[in-house]
Parts: structure tokens; C-alpha cells; sequence
């Protein structure tokens, strides 16, 4: 690769956008539904962890990369309870669980990868196949991009994001979840049980954690790793932040920061720029700051403004 | 006149009931941890007796092994005491983990390039690993303060931004070719942190870091910025109403708790380390958010906990080496005692309170059904 041109030209780059957007995705929308239902959930990360292990051992044992999407899924919910469970029924400050249910699954990763086979960091998974659609992939590059190198969680997570929208707008649940977070006692006093709701909450956060988590060992890699959430959790907190709250414009900031991430994966070989590649790993979290710091002035203004 | 020792404490400003109370919730989630650990271990270990044995007892087997857990139990408190000034707050600044890493590497720079004579050249290092880990440290501290930036979130990215730069450092520019590793050069004996017992590998660090531990607690009960910050802490509003200035007082305990984790990551690299060569966040900022939550955020108890952990820690090591259980199984002991700990409810007086309603509520339904019959 020669150029920034070449770069931006090549089928390959947009592919691993998408394909590194994904996570963020399901990131965002587990830290969107929870902020919705009023709860700063940062225990996202450690629940991506423990899933994207509980996904590779699955998928193993099953010889069935859905088989370890769906435990990974379900293991994101269980986390997802044990984090409602503590901040609702026992009263515990949202992010001192979230600080050590973190904790918890950085340790266990470890520990049960050595209790199954010896080693401290990787476990390897059946992969997900990459779905090939006829017809439509031979649409010019559109079609090479979208619909023929990229895997069903891909599609899941953009079908996530619709649902979503749709699922907070119009629906009984939805409608009741975006209430608890608005104020939980109004909520309480038409006699709906507004911890139920938040619980639901907090359930459906953990899945979509789990699923993200199973996407980076089974979809994105055909491995599990200690090291490969790298944060993706939090960024995925970011990236709900800045979009306001909105699914659509939450997960168009999740594919931004997907492509800064894919740009400093790539951009070492684009010859003529001689940034070492430790330096152009950190571009994905400036970028994150930088997102955080323009969405606050943004807000900060039109407050101004409004009063 | 007859004055008791609860009427004494009472005049303290302290409970003597509610400090039982903590006390007994404590034990108790140390108790429930430790169970659910020994089940796992039985679980896992083709030899759950010794493996147990090695845990629990063997940090104790002899003053070496107990040097160990001194050992590690020092940069805990000094990440613990650097939480415990920044939760004071009531902010959730995660940075204190970054300046573990950059202070650790500005000291071992500071160390290895500017000749100083011997103690200057110790406490160069330590302050300056301190002072280039508060400049960072500022940043999301001021980003909250000035326009209200998640510094949680802020904070950790800029973990990541520091351990690249710092990998990149020691990858390019500082590399030592002979050392065979991404390493500084060896850091010298002049700027080390000496042993302090011998036979042991406690060093100074354990006397600075308990020194900073009274003057945090000093700092808090005698000063007027400390009040401030535990007034801004308690109730935001509150103490924006009564006339402090809240902003500044955030960034003050963010930076403050900052530098002390940056003189931490300092002398753990002047007590233990030849060389700088970190290529991952170490973890104890992290760990000292688990430690001040113990330690109920409170400075003197702050050692203790760390103490506790590092006992942990030890024990699981010794296990680690002796038998075929991970260390990591001390993250399961951890993560349950921090849920329960930090738990408004568990074990709490509520909790007993709410135990004897439910059993007066049943008892007079009891009732109700016997006058009912009759």
C-alpha cells in the first residue's frame, strides 16, 4: 500500500471498519439501554471478557460457533444479574460494582483458562464463517463490503441498533425503561416496580455485552485472548455518551471510532508516514477524549443558550 | 460523674454500634469470599489439602515469605491512600492505574539520566515520577471539572494513550540494546530504595507510604482544603451553596491522588525492579479503588486493607508455585468481598432491622389469624 488514496480505496479497509465497529456497537447499545434505565453500567468491559471466554470454550465444546454465541450471550445476562442484583436488590454504588465485577473478570479469565488447559492467555474457538449473499455481493464494491465478507453477528448488531430505536420508542418495555431512568418514583406510583424494570434493564445490557464479547473471540478472531477487549467496553461508553443517547447516532460514533481504530491498525504500511505503531495505537482512545471533549462543549453551549 | 467509653466516643463524632456493625460485615464478606475460594480450589486442585495449606498458612511460614507480603502490600496502600483521596471527592478518577506507569518510568528516566547525589537522587525521582504523573493526571480531572467530561471514562482512555507512549519509550527511544528486552537502561544503585529489613525485601517504600498515609489523614481532619473536598464529596450542591469552590477542589483531590499513585509506581520501580520494563498497565490503580473500598474510604484503615490483599496476593503465589492452582483465583475472593463490602444492604443494620420487621410482621399476621379463629 502506497497512499493515503490506496488506503481509503481498498475494499479491505472498509471491512475491517465494520468489522471493528461491531464490538463498539454492541458496546454502546448494552451502556445505552442501561443509561436509559438511569444506571451507569461500567462492568460492559468485564462482561465482554468473561463472555468472549465463555463463547470460545463453548464454541469448542460444541464444534459450533452458534452454540458459543448463544452461552456467551447468556453468560453476558448472568453478569448482567449479578450486577442488578448488587446495585438494586443490595444497595451497592453503580461503578464500585462495576470496578469489581472488572476486576472479577479479568482474574477469572485467567483462572479458568489455566484450569482447562494450562495456559495463561489464549484459548482457541471454532470461528464463525463469513456469510457470502448471491446477487447481491456482485454489486460493485457495495456489494464486495457488505455482503460478502462479513459474518451473521455483523448483521445482528445493525439489526440490534434498529430494533433498539424501534424497542425504546414504541414499546410498553421500552417506553418503561427510558421512564424508571427519568425519575423511578413517578414510575413506581402508577404501580409499575421500577427496580423489575431496571433489572430488565440491566438483563438486556449483560446480553448485548455477551454477544459483543463472543464477536471478538469467535467472529473478529478465531481466538480468545486475555488482553483483547483492550478497552472496547469503555469506549462503547463513549461512544454512547457523545451520542446523546440516540441508537441511530450512538452507533454512527461507534462505526467513527471503529474507523480510527482500523486506521491505526492499518496506516503502518502506508509508506511515507513513519509513525511506530505504538504511537498510532493510542489514536483510538485520543479520539475518544477528543469525542468526549467536543460532545461536552457542544452541550455546554446549547445549555447556555437555552437558558 | 461517670463517663463511659461509649459516651467518649460518642463525643467524637463515632459510633460504637455502626463500627461494629462494619467490622462484622467485613469479616463476613471475607468469611463468604473465602469459602466460595476454598470450593473452587476443591474443585480444581488434584490436591485441595496442601493447595489450601500453602493459601492460607504459608504466607506465614517464615519471615521471608511474610517479607513478600509486606512487599506487595506496599504499592497497595499507596494506590489505596491515592483512591482514597479521590473518592473523598466522589469522583471515580481511574488514572491513578496510568500513573503507576508513567510515574514508575519517569522515575527509572529521572534515575538513569540526571546524576544527583544519593538521597537528592531518590527523592528526584520519586517527586519527579509524581509531578509528570499529576500533569497527566490533570487532564481529565479538568475536562470534569470545567466541562463536566465522565473523568471514569476519560481516565481510562488515557491509561491506554500512557502505557503506548510508554511502550513506545522504552521500545525506541530509552532502549538499552545489552539488556536483550524493551527495557530502560539499569537503574542505579544510588537512586535505589534500600532494603529496610534484612532478610526481607521490605524496602523504604513502606516508611514513605505510610508517611503520606498521615499526612492524607492529617489533611483531611485538620486542614481547611481537606474539609472542603470531603464537604464537595458529601454533597455537591451543598458545598457549592455554602461557598466553596467546588471546581477547583475536584481537580485538587483528582491531582493529589494522582501524584501519590505517581510516587508509588516510582518506588515500586526504585524498590524492585533493575530495569523499567513494563508492557502492560499493572494494575494497581485498580486495585487501590478495591482497597479504599475496604478500607470504607477511611485513611488509617487503608493499610490494613492493603495489608489484607497483599496477604491474599502472597498466599495465592505461594499456591501458584507449590500446587496446581492459578493465582488468579484471588480476583473470585476479591471481586465477591468488594460486592459485598461496598453492599448498602448486606449485613447492615438495615438488614437486621428489616429481618426483625419481616419476623414482627409474621408474628402479629400470626396473631391476627389466632384472634381470627377465636
Amino acid at each position: 500500500m502506497n497512499s493515503f488514496w490506496d488506503l481509503f480505496s481498498s475494499v479491505n479497509f472498509y471491512v475491517t471498519i465494520i468489522s471493528l465497529a461491531t464490538p463498539l456497537i454492541f458496546a454502546s447499545m448494552a451502556a445505552l439501554i442501561s443509561n436509559k434505565a438511569g444506571v451507569v453500567n461500567i462492568s460492559i468491559e468485564g462482561t465482554m471478557l468473561v463472555s468472549a471466554l465463555v463463547g470460545a470454550i463453548f464454541s469448542t465444546l460444541f464444534n459450533s460457533a452458534i452454540m458459543g454465541i448463544l452461552f456467551a450471550c447468556l453468560a453476558g445476562v448472568f453478569l448482567g444479574y449479578i450486577f442488578a442484583l448488587s446495585t438494586i436488590k443490595l444497595r451497592t454504588n453503580e461503578i464500585l460494582v462495576g470496578i469489581a465485577l472488572n476486576i472479577l473478570a479479568a482474574g477469572l479469565v485467567v483462572f479458568i483458562i489455566y484450569a482447562l488447559t494450562g495456559n495463561k492467555s489464549d484459548y482457541s474457538s471454532v470461528p464463525l464463517k463469513t456469510i457470502s449473499i448471491p446477487l447481491l455481493r456482485d454489486i460493485p464494491i457495495i456489494g464486495e463490503i457488505f455482503f460478502n465478507s462479513l459474518n451473521l453477528l455483523v448483521y445482528l448488531a445493525i439489526v440490534i441498533v434498529i430494533v433498539m430505536s424501534f424497542f425504546l420508542k414504541k414499546t410498553v418495555l421500552g417506553i418503561r425503561i427510558r421512564s424508571v431512568g427519568m425519575n423511578a418514583k413517578a414510575v413506581d406510583s402508577i404501580g409499575v416496580d421500577s427496580e423489575k424494570v431496571k433489572i430488565i434493564a440491566l438483563l438486556i445490557a449483560g446480553g448485548l455485552a455477551g454477544l459483543g464479547g463472543a464477536y471478538m473471540s469467535i467472529g473478529f478472531m478465531s481466538s480468545f485472548n486475555t488482553g483483547m477487549i483492550a478497552g472496547r467496553g469503555f469506549i462503547g461508553l463513549a461512544a454512547e455518551a457523545i451520542g446523546a443517547g440516540i441508537p441511530y447516532v450512538t452507533a454512527l460514533f461507534a462505526v467513527v471510532f471503529g474507523l480510527v481504530n482500523a486506521f491505526s491498525l492499518t496506516a503502518q504500511t502506508i509508506t511515507g508516514i513513519n509513525i511506530p505503531y505504538e504511537l498510532l495505537n493510542t489514536l483510538p482512545y485520543v479520539v475518544t477524549i477528543i469525542g468526549l471533549v467536543v460532545f461536552a462543549v457542544i452541550k455546554k453551549r446549547r445549555n447556555k443558550n437555552n437558558v | 460523674m461517670k463517663k463511659t467509653l461509649i459516651d467518649f466516643f460518642k463525643i467524637k463524632g463515632f459510633s460504637l454500634q455502626k463500627f461494629i456493625f462494619e467490622s462484622l460485615k467485613t469479616i463476613m464478606a471475607i468469611l463468604i469470599a473465602y469459602l466460595i475460594a476454598i470450593i473452587i480450589i476443591l474443585f480444581v486442585s488434584d490436591n485441595p489439602s496442601e493447595s489450601i495449606y500453602w493459601f492460607i498458612i504459608g504466607p506465614f511460614s517464615n519471615i521471608m515469605e511474610f517479607g513478600e507480603l509486606i512487599k506487595k502490600a506496599v504499592p497497595l496502600m499507596f494506590a489505596g491512600i491515592a483512591a482514597c483521596v479521590i473518592v473523598k471527592a466522589n469522583q471515580f478518577n481511574l488514572f491513578t492505574e496510568g500513573a503507576f506507569y508513567i510515574g514508575g518510568l519517569a522515575a527509572a528516566l529521572i534515575a538513569i539520566y540526571i546524576k544527583l547525589p544519593a538521597v537528592l537522587a531518590v527523592i528526584a525521582a520519586l517527586v519527579g515520577g509524581g509531578i509528570v504523573a499529576a500533569l497527566f493526571g490533570y487532564i481529565p480531572s479538568k475536562l470534569k471539572s470545567s466541562l463536566n467530561v465522565n473523568e471514569f471514562v476519560s481516565s481510562i482512555m488515557l491509561n491506554f494513550i500512557v502505557l503506548w507512549i510508554g511502550v513506545y519509550l522504552i521500545s525506541n527511544v530509552v532502549i538499552d540494546e545489552v539488556s536483550g528486552d524493551t527495557a530502560t537502561k539499569i537503574i542505579p544503585e544510588i537512586s535505589k530504595l534500600k532494603v529496610l529489613i534484612s532478610g526481607t525485601n521490605i524496602t523504604y517504600g513502606l516508611l514513605i507510604v505510610i508517611g503520606i498515609i498521615i499526612l492524607v489523614k492529617i489533611f483531611f481532619s485538620r486542614t481547611l482544603p481537606g474539609y472542603e473536598i470531603k464537604m464537595t464529596g458529601d454533597n455537591q450542591r451543598f458545598a457549592k451553596f455554602s461557598g466553596i469552590n467546588v471546581e477547583r477542589r475536584v481537580v485538587m483531590a483528582q491531582v493529589l491522588g494522582i501524584f501519590i499513585a505517581g510516587v508509588g509506581g516510582a518506588a515500586e520501580i526504585l524498590s524492585n525492579y533493575h530495569r523499567f520494563n513494563w508492557k502492560t498497565l499493572p494494575g494497581f490503580g485498580f486495585d487501590g479503588f478495591m482497597v479504599t473500598i475496604i478500607a470504607k474510604n477511611k485513611p488509617l484503615f487503608v493499610p490494613l486493607a492493603a495489608l489484607f490483599i497483599g496477604y491474599l496476593r502472597a498466599g495465592a503465589d505461594l499456591m501458584a508455585f507449590n500446587s496446581d492452582v492459578a493465582q488468579e483465583v484471588v480476583a473470585i475472593i476479591q471481586g465477591v468481598i468488594i460486592l459485598l463490602i461496598a453492599s448498602e444492604r448486606f449485613f447492615s443494620s438495615s438488614f437486621f432491622k428489616r429481618l426483625l420487621d419481616n419476623y414482627k410482621e409474621r408474628r402479629n399476621h400470626k396473631r391476627m389469624d389466632v384472634m381470627k379463629n377465636e
